[in-house]
């Protein structure tokens, strides 16, 4: 049966009673979604650019103690004010970003890297091998990813390593699971079977077949994960058993601050807020390329 | 006193994409009992127009024209009056039967609730109409089945639950909208003799929807044939059947394949009708056919044809149906 | 149903049996001497030697690992390193205020949940909708230990409603203990209950669009009655599964919360452990916290059964 859908209409389906967007709210839904996308874009270039930027310059001296200018007010010196210390606390927040990016990067790294090439297997394998992988996942679902880091950090010790393994380990199942989910879709098309009777070998058709299809749901999965990447770590500095000192923490500076929160509670706000503007711009970005490399493309090939 | 009339009955739909008009002035009577099928294919506006009978339309459909059920004005009606037309006076039944039933009901319960909802009844007297309501819809063992849930049920029993739930409330019209497409041919024609046992065990009013020839024509007197929202062709059975005079009608029928056809044209490809339907929001000016017809002029691609009436009961809306009506009778069937 | 149950009860004991192999031998990679931790590095090697004997140190691993599961299962947990305290008074004693939190965490984030997702699904594409939704990002965004620090600058520095930290202990009465539980929940639900409000959100608009929903709204049922005969409660199926999930990330969210809010609860404790290095108590409180995951999953998983019927019946 030819699909009568037509592009962009659903009135040719059967399912009758399925509501289509009226004209006012569907061009608040396209200018939203596009906003999703651009919004989340622009959050995390400003993101990683702060994080560039403060590679090469920041303001001040993060590390700079200037005890006489201690918990000033934002200033034209100190945009932001300073910390108990004296340090400026823009460039702080700034130079917090890279940490922020590379555990980001790192965990989701290795999230994916290790969950992608389990789901995969799983579902080229199948049989015994898949429902062991899949057993593995749930179990380790049962570990809350702060648990996890927690039994890391009591045998090997703090720092911001741990944290980063603790993080992507906790990320594996999800990456496991859904590249499996999207692989055996892929594996049932009838590409993929024309192409084992043909006797390509499944590791051939895994990489020639599977992954391009699969990478856009992966990227969106990804963007997520960053995003939760970051509020573990921040929870995890925050609770003194992640990034360790010198290296400036979002989630540590929140730490530092508690007791001072009477004094400048706009100590308190800064790298908070930091934390959730990256996290808003990681998930309106992960949410508009959801939209945007829309799956149905993707099956469509 | 016409059961039901439609008058210039106009459905557009607002989307992303801008208009889309579903119906164009569609207009027919039903008398109480009488049996009349709408005819096309998928987007021709057939769904539509049921859901516009019961008011089912989703949120951005504008309606014009005019519906009455028994001289009682359908369109300009609350929802509260609504609900209590659809299930109680006018009923329907649609396509799936696999998902059109909740899953976590029991089937009884969910043809209780119908009964519930517009008579004062008592729990006792609910069951044991279902009860037999499930027997007349053929589903053995009524009284056990009663507790089950449509997962226990096959497909073509979950049809007949769907009909039972249709007649619970004795219906004066019943909506069927394709209800036999998703059904194993086998199935299919015991669907169809229930309905047509009970619409007139029940004196119902029947509109039957289906993209099948062969199914509309065992079941009703008069036939709507639409195509692109319009009514091209209205007649009976008979007439549509062994007159048509509008090219899309004699497109369908000749795409029918017929086991007695003449010798020349046994090695033949079965005929059919070049092209695709077009975008609903991107119909033509004219003929809304006009794009697909081999006889189609200028004439017919800019202004809407009339509906011309041949006979009392047959309309056509073509400028060009004598010659259709000519190919047909004379042509390749 | 029988088979469904089994299956799902091996697996439960599968995962409780593989959870507890991985934290006694995760913590056995431990480098360092715990009885040199109690005694003090100063100790002299006879007491260090003495003590790890009377702990049992020497003895092979499974052979410790089978004995300290066997007490696990009795409610033996041992003696804190520590505290000198053993350790199931002190879990008691903790529980007593993690577990009052992470419901009423719970609670509140699924009142949250339901009528945010609801109100949103009811109303898509229109303002309200949209509202809830952005609402609910910046929701999931916020840290929420940055939450629970914002909302003790407001409500207990600059409102004085409420205490900005501590608890005050059950014995002080019911409403005071409370109190000093309300902020700290409004922290974790806030954040879960974004999670879930979206979440329910997407499940009832999915199951608005239905089949047997039309079919309702054709027998004459109105809106409201549609909502909640039909879809609400095939909805709540999915949804109800992960709130099951999301049990595990609010137990992870009372470890850092209670940090902020100083309550005494098994967060602090945990964390107070692996600083002290105390090993059993670290063990034990990660046995227990991963022991209760995996119960509540099954608890949801079973839920999920009594309400779908497909797959109670014997037929399926």
């Amino acid at each position: 049966m030819s699909d009568k859908r037509l592009p962009g209409n659903t009135l040719a389906s059967h399912k009758a009673g399925r509501t289509v967007a009226s004209a006012p709210a569907s061009i608040w839904r396209r200018t939203l979604e596009h906003r999703s996308f651009l919004a989340g874009s622009i959050l995390t270039s400003l993101l990683a650019g702060m994080a560039l930027l403060s590679l090469f310059w920041t303001p001040h001296n993060p590390t700079r103690i200037n005890i006489r200018q201690r918990l000033a007010s934002p200033s034209l010196e100190h945009w932001l004010g300073t910390d108990q210390f004296g340090r400026d606390i823009l460039s702080i927040i700034m130079t917090g970003a890279q940490n922020s990016i590379m555990v980001g990067v790192v965990a989701v790294g290795i999230g994916l890297l290790f969950g992608v090439m389990l789901g995969l297997i799983a579902a080229s394998a199948k049989g015994w091998v898949e429902e062991l992988i899949m057993r593995v996942c749930d179990f380790m679902y049962a570990f809350p990813v702060i648990l996890l880091a927690i039994m890391l950090v009591a045998t090997l010790g703090s720092g911001a390593i741990n944290a980063i393994l603790a993080i992507g380990i906790f990320a594996i199942p999800t990456f496991a699971r859904l590249a499996r989910a999207s692989a055996n879709a892929i594996w049932s098309r009838e590409f993929v079977l024309a192409a084992q009777a043909a006797g390509k070998s499944a590791i051939r058709i895994t990489w020639e077949h599977i992954l391009p299809n699969i990478v856009s749901v992966i990227v969106v999965q990804a963007t997520v994960e960053f995003a939760l990447a970051v509020l573990a770590e921040a929870a995890l500095s925050y609770l003194g058993i992640g990034s360790q000192p010198p290296t400036p923490s979002w989630g540590r500076m929140l730490s530092e601050v508690q007791t001072l929160v009477f004094l400048n509670p706009w100590l308190a706000v800064y790298p908070g807020a930091a934390i959730a503007m990256t996290v808003l711009g990681l998930n309106l970005l992960g949410d508009g390329l959801r939209d945007v490399l829309d799956p149905r493309l993707v099956y469509k090939r | 006193m016409t059961l039901l009339t439609v008058d210039d009955l106009s459905v557009s739909l607002d989307t992303a994409q801008g208009r889309a008009q579903a119906v164009r002035d569609l207009s027919f009577d039903l008398g109480p009992g009488d049996t009349l099928g709408i005819v096309g294919e998928s987007g021709c506006g057939k769904t539509m127009s049921a859901l516009a009978i019961l008011g089912l339309l989703p949120d951005n459909a504008v309606t014009t024209g005019a519906i009455r059920l028994n001289d009682r004005d359908l369109l300009n009606c609350t929802e509260a009056e609504w609900c209590d037309i659809r299930g109680n006076q006018i009923a329907m039944i649609f396509q799936e039967p696999m998902t059109s039933l909740n899953p976590v009901h029991p089937i009884g319960r969910q043809i209780m609730e119908g009964m519930f909802l517009h008579r004062a009844l008592s729990r006792a007297q609910a069951l044991e109409e279902t009860i037999r309501l499930l027997e007349t819809v053929g589903i053995q063992n009524a009284a056990e089945r009663v507790k089950h849930y449509p997962h226990q049920l096959s497909g073509g029993q979950r049809q007949r639950v769907m009909i039972a739930i249709a007649l619970a409330n004795q219906p004066r019209l019943l909506i069927a909208d394709e209800p036999t497409t998703a059904v194993d041919v086998t199935i299919q024609k015991q669907i169809l003799g229930l309905i047509n046992k009970l619409i007139d065990e029940f004196d119902m009013g029947l509109v039957l929807i289906s993209h099948d020839l062969g199914v509309i024509a065992k079941l009703v007197e008069r036939v709507i044939v639409m195509y692109g929202g319009v009514a091209v062709e209205t007649g009976s059975v008979e007439t549509i059947f062994s007159d048509p005079a509008h090219p899309y009608t004699c497109g369908l029928l000749s795409a029918i394949p017929r086991i007695d056809r003449s010798t020349h044209s046994r090695n033949k490809r079965l005929p059919t009708i070049p092209g695709v339907v077009p975008d609903l929001v991107d119909m033509p000016a004219g003929c809304t056919f006009s794009d697909r017809c081999s006889l189609a002029t200028d004439t017919c691609r800019t202004v809407p044809p009339v509906p011309v009436a041949l006979s009392s009961h047959h309309q056509v809306a073509c400028y060009h149906l004598d010659r259709a009506r000519a190919q047909w009778q004379t042509g390749p069937r | 149903m029988k088979f469904f149950l089994i299956k799902r009860l091996s697996t439960f004991a599968a995962t409780l049996f593989a959870a507890t192999l991985l934290t006694f031998f995760a913590l056995e990679v431990l480098p360092g001497d715990p009885a040199l931790v109690i005694l003090g590095v100063d100790a002299p090697d006879s007491a260090v030697a003495a003590l790890r004997e009377r702990l049992g140190l020497n003895r092979p691993v499974t052979e410790r690992y089978i004995d300290w599961i066997s007490h696990f299962l009795r409610g033996e947990l041992g003696v804190s390193y520590t505290y000198s305290v053993p350790v199931s008074e002190l879990l008691r004693e903790r529980l007593a205020i993690t577990i009052p939190l992470a419901l009423m965490a719970m609670a509140l984030s699924v009142v949250i949940a339901f009528s945010l997702g609801i109100y949103a699904a009811t109303h898509h594409n229109r303002h309200g909708d949209v509202l809830v939704m952005g609402v609910s990002q910046l929701g999931i965004s916020i840290p929420n230990f940055w939450l629970a620090l914002m909302l003790i600058l407001l409500f207990a520095v600059n409102l004085g409603w409420f205490a900005s930290g501590g608890f005050p202990g059950w014995d002080a009465g019911w409403w005071p203990a409370l109190k000093a539980l309300i902020l700290p929940a409004i922290a974790l639900a806030t954040v879960q209950g974004a999670i879930l409000a979206r979440f329910t959100r997407s499940a009832t608009l999915e199951t608005m669009r239905e089949d047997y929903v039309r079919t309702a709204r054709a027998k004459g049922l109105n809106r409201r009655q549609t909502l909640w005969r039909h879809v609400l409660r095939n909805a709540m199926i999915s949804v109800v599964t992960v709130m099951g999930l999301q049990f595990a990330n609010l137990l992870a969210g009372t470890i850092v919360v209670e940090s902020v809010f100083a309550l005494p609860g098994i967060g602090r404790l945990i964390l107070q452990s692996i600083a002290n290095r105390d090993v059993v108590v670290v063990r034990d409180i990660v046995t227990l916290l991963v022991a209760m995951v995996v119960i509540i999953n099954l608890v949801v998983d079973l839920l999920y059964a009594l309400i779908d019927p497909r797959l109670r019946s014997s037929d399926v």
